[in-house]
């Protein structure tokens, strides 16, 4: 059976016009940033690199939300493996992010109760059937993730479990594309924006970023066809000098985005500074849980408050992130740091950006 | 983490919801969506439906494209589009 809404933007034909077209558009030199993970993922898989004009750097950027979790929070998940009677859950994707003496992966080899979950809802419900014990979730997300955690809490007031919690290490893109925009030395043509955060946020979340940097910018979906479209839509705006706010993925994305989903979200969170992995804090990129729902947050029911540390020497991550670097100009790339024994998130996780130079090139 | 291909939605109860991806049968909630009906096609990320597909929005794109591009080629050959 074809995939509905997948096997038309993987079309075969329409994808070289499309590239054809961009290389007859094409004369500036550029260099675009995808912000998010999954895009840096199917860039790679679908070889789109390598069919672009010589001119066109793509960078990818801080939105592969595990890559961007600082290690203080990493730290904190450990400590919570550590407590006696915790259950700690979590995306799959956190388990080998090292933090500053060890990993939940490790953690879980010695003992620690640390659990997998596809999602929120399989926490709540191990909660559920665990009311002896403690279960704490790893909320690592951008505006996709924060909505679902937040059902999660409902969830957890609903069937009456106090034995659930949720640290918060969300975070929120548009304040992040302004942080980049204000930090020296960072050069960034355009952005394609993350589909599936912009189903929540809706075109409008970008308005204020794009206007106060002028910055070409272009919503695309995750399919070859979409990306391509993004590319050929950021590179038209460059060359003719007309930078707009687009929305390349409309069967998807609206003006307003997920209204419910984002009153959920602002019903059991609200705005809060954040740290960055390489990047420092940001001010209001963060969600926390309001006053009311204090009684969920993991970190104050084990008055867990991790002190800052440095990132391992030499993992240029945050830099990275920033579109500073390549994986490649990372001294440890390849040499100390491998998916098997990763230095950096970046490594670790399946949208990190150094580990999709490892795995494609 | 996301799951960019769209679910059909094969059954509901309450707020959970049954989808079919390619032929693969998940549950999904629906918690996060307004006004959901059997047969419609959505977006899942972990565990919860967060939108729903606009058909006409999918289609009017890969026509546009194509018009875009089909016009770039007959200019290409030297045909006009308006004669
Ligand atoms: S290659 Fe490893 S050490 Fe270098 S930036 Fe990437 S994750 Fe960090």
């Amino acid at each position: 059976m074809a995939l509905k809404y997948v096997e038309e933007y993987r079309d075969g034909t329409l994808a070289r016009d499309l590239v054809k077209k961009i290389h007859s558009v094409s004369k500036k030199k550029l260099r675009l940033m995808e912000v998010c993970g999954t895009h840096t993922t199917s860039i790679f898989r679908h070889g789109i690199r390598s069919v672009l004009p010589k001119g066109i750097t793509l960078l990818s950027g801080p939105g592969c939300p595990v890559c961007v979790t600082a290690q203080k929070d990493i730290d904190a998940f450990v400590a919570f493996a550590r407590v006696k009677n915790v259950i700690v859950t979590t995306f799959g994707d956190l388990m080998k992010v090292p933090g500053s003496s060890s990993s939940l992966t490790k953690e879980k080899a010695c003992g620690a109760d640390v659990r997998i979950v596809y999602s929120v809802f399989d926490a709540v419900n191990i909660a559920r059937e665990n009311k002896d014990k403690e279960v704490v979730f790893c909320g690592v997300g951008f505006e996709t993730t924060i909505p679902t955690i937040a059902a999660g809490i409902l969830m957890g007031i609903e069937g009456k479990l106090d034995n659930f919690s949720i640290y918060s290490a969300n975070k929120l893109t548009p304040p992040a594309l302004a942080a980049l925009m204000e930090t020296d030395g960072v050069q960034i043509d355009g952005f394609i924006l993350p589909g599936h955060v912009s189903v929540i946020t809706g075109t409008d979340a970008y308005r204020g970023t794009f206007e106060k940097y002028d910055i070409p910018s272009v919503i695309a979906g995750f399919e070859p066809i979409d990306i391509l479209q993004a590319i050929l839509l950021l590179i038209q705006q460059n060359e003719a000098g007309k930078p707009a706010l687009e929305n390349a993925y409309p069967r998807a994305v609206s003006h307003a985005g997920n209204v419910k989903a984002k009153q959920i979200m602002n019903q059991v969170f609200e705005v809060c500074n954040a740290s960055w992995r390489g990047i420092g804090q940001i001010p209001s990129s963060g969600m926390e849980l309001k006053k009311e729902y204090q009684r969920f947050d993991a970190a104050i029911k084990f008055a867990m408050d991790m002190p800052d540390v440095p990132e391992p020497k030499g993992c240029a991550c945050g830099q990275i992130l920033m579109g500073l670097k390549t994986p490649e100009e990372c001294v440890l790339y390849k040499k100390k740091c491998t998916p098997m024994n990763p230095v950096g998130p970046c490594m670790v996780s399946s949208e990190g950006s150094c580990a999709a130079f490892y795995r494609y090139s | 983490m996301c799951l960019a291909v769209p679910s059909k939605i094969i059954e509901i109860n309450d707020t959970i919801a049954k989808v079919d991806v390619d032929g693969v049968i998940r549950e999904t909630s629906i918690m996060l969506m307004d006004d959901i009906k059997i047969g419609d096609y959505v977006i899942v990320h972990a565990g919860f439906a967060i939108n729903k597909i606009d058909e006409e929005a999918a289609l009017q794109t890969l026509e546009d494209m194509r018009n875009i591009l089909a016009a770039d080629a007959r200019q290409a050959n030297g045909l006009n589009d308006h004669p």
